[in-house]
């Protein structure tokens, strides 16, 4: 064992000493190896972000839930033209159908709506703008991922009576009401005042946009001022609470009693899109493995190369060595142990390409990261992934210069100037 | 005892027409001899000397190291035999420009297997033995061209070897770091008491040793007993 360490020891400490030696050119050897490694650590990180990202927003969605508007993105992946076309042919979504859907499924399923609109929205001298007005039924706390942090909750009293009260998001809470505690107090939005008789936990942000810039108000006050037609509108559903029914169950429930409510005939095609956290998952799932199946392909050629490239550089090192090599084999070095100085050499120069790599798409990351407010860091597969690759590129690309080194003639190689 | 037998070793090179660089050389070189080994350009010292210490291999003819028939050996063990039986210095030092004195010297036993805390002390005494004790961390290039052949003398000897081959040890040197260098060997011959095969054309370099062996074409033309003149 002593004896393995040992000549592991002194081939590794020569592969140091030798790498060292000519530092400008081993970077620049392993030049490729620090792009191909920093460019395949990053897209892992960005793949690893964004699906991170998707399935927080098929978690807000709400495991169980399931969503029907007039056309989601996810039904059209990689047909742009079809989506539009969508969006502008199918009829909205309506309180209507709404309603009818309600009807349909009273026994099993809860059914809530959530109409959105944008409005700024006022107190006192101060306005906030690109707050979300979100008009929802009585039962959407069941339906969404909001939670109440203080006050109450928008019933259907308020939504019977379209009660000027809302419920709002910590941002605008914070903003409007910096000293002040904001329940029992009135904000404004488009000439109304409205009540303040509830506050939201926060949400947090996702892509550097707050998710906390909000006011509910009661579905019935909602219509009140907007109105309802000609908008479309989300409808969401979800077992009721003394019902078993599966996931699957109240999604093909609730397709069905939407077909139902559209009059569609058995063989015509939805005219509206259903979306569950499962279905946002798959289709993040879908884009994810689209670009792997791309970008991953691509850089590992690129990754090649660099091989090549270091396997060229070593083949320059044997030669210009070769005396040293002669050296070595003439007091007393076995063939294999000028092999593992080599192949060690290799490997050292490519991990250590990796390692720069690494380091170099961490700081990118981090400066992604900071850029977008995407939460984003380097996977430990990735890392481990990295590190392996690099390793194993100077192992496969070293064996070729390595074998060559071992072979030489010694009393050849002796006499080379 | 007999350290170095030749029997009918002939050494040639080439396919059709070969070119014979030693023919039917018949030598025998007892153990603690000295031996000059002189000629011209292309009378097949090298040959002889690649030969002796199992770097190449005859055409025909057997070649015993200490009693060790060479020819049978397999390259590991061919290997093994040199690092540990035979000590090698060069007339252009040979050592590796990356590596320390210590590194240097420690070289060949590291390549034995032997641990850095067990082979670098041993290093450092041969270094101060051969008198770099000054110059136990400095590079090659750092040194003269005396101490680095001093460098190398440490290195074949740090198995005190019962043989050492030395190729013009002192042809890079002027001739009073050559001197320096002939002493050297004396003092340590007297110490080690191993057979020094030394192939020169330094004619100083003869008196230093016991015996004198011409060799012409790749024959011995002269083999005579010397008067030690050191």
């Amino acid at each position: 064992m002593t004896f393995g360490l040992s000549r592991w020891g002194e081939a590794l400490r020569v592969a140091i000493a030798a790498t060292l030696a000519h530092r400008l050119r081993s970077l620049l050897t392993v030049t490729g190896i620090v792009i191909g490694i920093a460019v395949v650590t990053v897209v892992a990180a960005l793949l690893e972000g964004a699906q991170e990202f998707i399935n927080k927003t098929a978690a807000g969605l709400g495991p169980g839930i399931v969503r029907i508007d007039k056309a989601s993105f996810q039904d059209f992946v990689g047909d742009a033209q079809a989506f539009a076309e969508a969006r502008a042919k199918r009829p909205d979504v309506t309180l209507e159908d709404f309603r009818g859907l309600r009807e349909r499924l009273r026994d099993r399923l809860e059914v809530g709506v959530r109409l959105d609109a944008a409005l700024p929205i006022g107190r006192g001298g101060r306005s906030l703008d690109g707050v979300i007005v979100q008009g929802g039924s009585a039962n959407i706390y069941e339906l969404t991922t909001v939670k109440l942090d203080r006050g109450r909750i928008l019933n259907e009293f308020d939504d019977q009576y379209r009660r000027p009260v809302c419920l709002i998001g910590k941002d605008v809470d914070e903003y409007l009401f910096p000293d002040t505690d904001s329940l029992g107090r009135f904000v404004k939005m488009g000439g109304l005042e409205y009540e303040v008789v509830g506050v939201a936990a926060p949400l947090g942000s996702s892509i550097g946009a707050s998710q906390d810039a909000f006011v509910q108000i009661p579905l019935g006050t909602f219509t009140r001022i907007f109105g309802s037609r000609s908008r479309s509108i989300t409808l969401l559903t979800k077992a009721r609470a003394d019902q078993t029914i599966t996931n699957s169950e109240v999604e093909e429930l609730t397709r069905v009693a939407m077909r139902l409510q559209r009059g569609l005939q058995p063989g015509d095609d939805d005219n509206f899109s259903v979306t569950t956290s499962k279905s946002i998952e798959a289709f993040a799932g879908r884009i994810t493995s689209i670009v792997a199946l791309v970008l991953y392909p691509l850089t590992g050629i690129a990754l090649a190369v660099a091989g090549v490239v270091v396997m060229n550089m070593m083949l320059a090192s044997v030669t210009e060595r070769t005396r040293e090599i002669g050296v070595r084999l003439a007091i007393g070095a076995r063939r294999s142990d000028i092999l593992i100085q080599f192949l060690l050499e290799s490997t050292l120069l490519t991990l250590v390409g990796g390692m720069i790599g690494v380091i170099f798409a961490a700081l990118l990351v981090m400066i992604a990261a900071l850029a977008t407010g995407f939460s984003l860091s380097v996977p430990l597969w990735a890392l481990i992934a990295a590190l392996s690759v690099s390793s194993s590129i100077g192992i496969i690309f070293g064996v070729f210069p390595a074998r060559r080194a071992a072979r030489l003639d010694p009393i050849e190689a002796l006499r080379k100037e | 005892m007999r350290m170095i037998e030749l029997v009918d070793v002939s050494r040639s090179y080439g396919g059709l027409t070969k070119v014979a660089a030693l023919s039917n050389i018949n030598l025998t070189i007892g153990a603690g001899e000295r031996v000059a080994v002189m000629g011209p350009s292309g009378s097949g010292k090298s040959t002889f000397l690649n030969l002796v210490c199992g770097l190449d291999q005859p055409t025909a003819g057997t070649i015993l190291i200490d009693g060790v028939d060479i020819g049978i050996l397999d390259d590991d063990s061919r290997t093994r035999l040199r690092r540990e039986r035979i000590g090698m210095i060069f007339q252009t030092f040979n050592l590796l420009p990356t590596l320390t004195a210590i590194e240097n010297v420690a070289l060949p036993l590291r390549l034995n297997g032997m641990s850095r805390r067990v082979a670098e002390p041993r290093a450092v005494a041969m270094l101060k033995r051969v008198g770099l004790g000054g110059r136990l961390d400095h590079r090659p290039d750092q040194l003269s061209g005396g101490e680095r052949q001093r460098m190398a003398i440490a290195r074949a000897l740090i198995f005190e070897p019962p043989l050492l081959l030395a190729d013009e040890p002192t042809g890079n040197l002027d001739s009073q770091t050559g001197d320096e260098i002939l002493d050297l060997l004396d003092q340590l011959h007297g110490e080690l008491n191993m057979t020094i095969l030394l192939v020169t054309h330094n004619e100083e370099a003869i008196r230093f040793c016991d015996r004198l062996v011409r060799l012409r074409d790749g024959r011995v033309v002269n083999d005579e007993k010397m008067e030690r003149g050191r």
